[in-house]
C-alpha cells in the first residue's frame, strides 16, 4: 500500500503544452481533446485568480485526523503523505484537500503531511459555502451531490440544503 | 439557463452499467433505484430533490451502476456541455470551487478503487 500514489501527471502537462515551464497554464489548450477532464480541470484551476497560494516546508502538517477544515487546499507542486490509522499513501498535483469535508462540516478522515516542499491554492471555505448558497439551483444540486458522493454519505449536510 | 425535464415511467431503464455517461439527473418527483455490478446488487433508492448520474460531470466516464424508475419519475437532464456551459458561465469564487469539487470526486472514485478498503462503499453512479 504504501507504493500508491494520486495526482495529475504534471509532466504530460508540460509536454504537450499545457502548461509552460513555470506551471503557467496556456490558455489555448481549454479545448485540446488530448487532455481528460481532470486534467481539464487541474488546468483551469491553476490559471484561477481566486485562489491563493500557499507554501508548505517538508514535514509540515497540513491537517490531523478528527480536526476540522477552515480551509480547502489543491495540491499544484509537491507530495503529501496520507495516514489513515496503520496504513497510508501519497497524493500529489490536483488532489483536493478538504473540500468536500470542509462544506460538509465533517471532519478530516486523514492525516496529512507535507512530504516535499508543497504549493498548493487554498479554498475558503466560508466563502465557498456562502457562494453555494446564492448560486443557480442547478449547481448547488450538483455540488450537493458531488459533497455526498465524495464523501459517501446519504444524508444532505446542513449546507446544503 | 434552461434545463429540459423528461418523464420515465414504472420499469423505465434510464442507464446502464457501460452507457457512456453524458447526462446528470434531478428528480423534480417519483423514484429512481440505482443497482451496481456484479449482481445488481440494489444500491439505493433517490427521490424528489436528490441528483444521480455524476459521472456526466467528469467527462468521459461511463456508468458503473444501473438506473431504473420504481414509479413514474420525472427528471431535469443535464448535459455534459451544459454543464460545461454552466459552469463556464460562473465568474465568481464558485467556479473554481466546484471544478474543485469535482476533482476531489475524481481522485477519491480513484482512491476508492485502488484501495477499496478505505472507503468500503466504491459503486458511483
Amino acid at each position: 500500500m504504501d507504493s500508491f500514489f494520486f495526482g495529475i501527471n504534471t509532466q504530460k502537462l508540460s509536454k504537450i503544452g499545457a502548461i509552460d515551464n513555470n506551471g503557467v497554464p496556456l490558455s489555448h489548450v481549454d479545448h485540446d481533446t488530448k487532455l481528460s477532464s481532470e486534467e481539464h480541470l487541474f488546468s483551469r484551476l491553476r490559471s484561477s485568480s481566486f485562489l491563493r497560494s500557499v507554501i508548505f516546508n517538508k514535514g509540515q502538517t497540513l491537517i490531523r485526523q478528527g480536526e476540522m477544515f477552515e480551509d480547502a487546499h489543491v495540491i499544484f507542486q509537491g507530495k503529501v503523505r496520507v495516514t489513515v490509522g496503520d496504513s497510508f499513501f501519497y497524493m500529489g498535483p490536483g488532489a483536493v484537500i478538504g473540500l468536500s469535508e470542509g462544506i460538509a462540516g465533517v471532519p478530516s478522515r486523514w492525516t496529512i503531511q507535507a512530504e516535499t516542499l508543497l504549493n498548493t491554492r487554498t479554498i475558503s471555505i466560508k466563502k465557498t459555502i456562502d457562494e453555494i448558497r446564492v448560486t443557480d439551483s442547478g449547481l448547488r444540486s450538483i455540488c450537493r451531490v458531488t459533497v455526498m458522493r465524495t464523501l459517501d454519505i446519504h444524508d444532505v449536510p446542513e449546507s446544503l440544503k | 439557463m434552461y434545463f429540459p425535464s423528461k418523464t420515465y415511467q414504472v420499469g423505465d431503464v434510464l442507464f446502464t452499467r457501460g452507457d457512456a455517461a453524458n447526462t446528470f439527473y434531478m428528480i423534480e418527483s417519483g423514484e429512481v433505484d440505482l443497482f451496481v455490478p456484479p449482481a445488481n446488487t440494489f444500491l439505493v433508492r433517490l427521490g424528489p430533490g436528490e441528483a444521480f448520474g455524476e459521472q456526466a460531470i467528469l467527462t468521459g466516464g461511463i456508468r458503473s451502476a444501473t438506473a431504473i424508475a420504481v414509479t413514474e419519475l420525472t427528471c431535469v437532464e443535464m448535459t455534459a456541455e451544459s454543464l460545461q456551459d454552466m459552469i463556464q458561465s460562473q465568474k465568481t469564487l464558485i467556479r473554481p470551487a466546484f471544478e474543485a469539487l469535482l476533482l476531489q470526486l475524481y481522485l477519491q472514485n480513484s482512491i476508492r478503487s485502488a484501495l477499496p478498503e478505505l472507503n468500503p462503499s466504491s459503486a458511483q453512479a
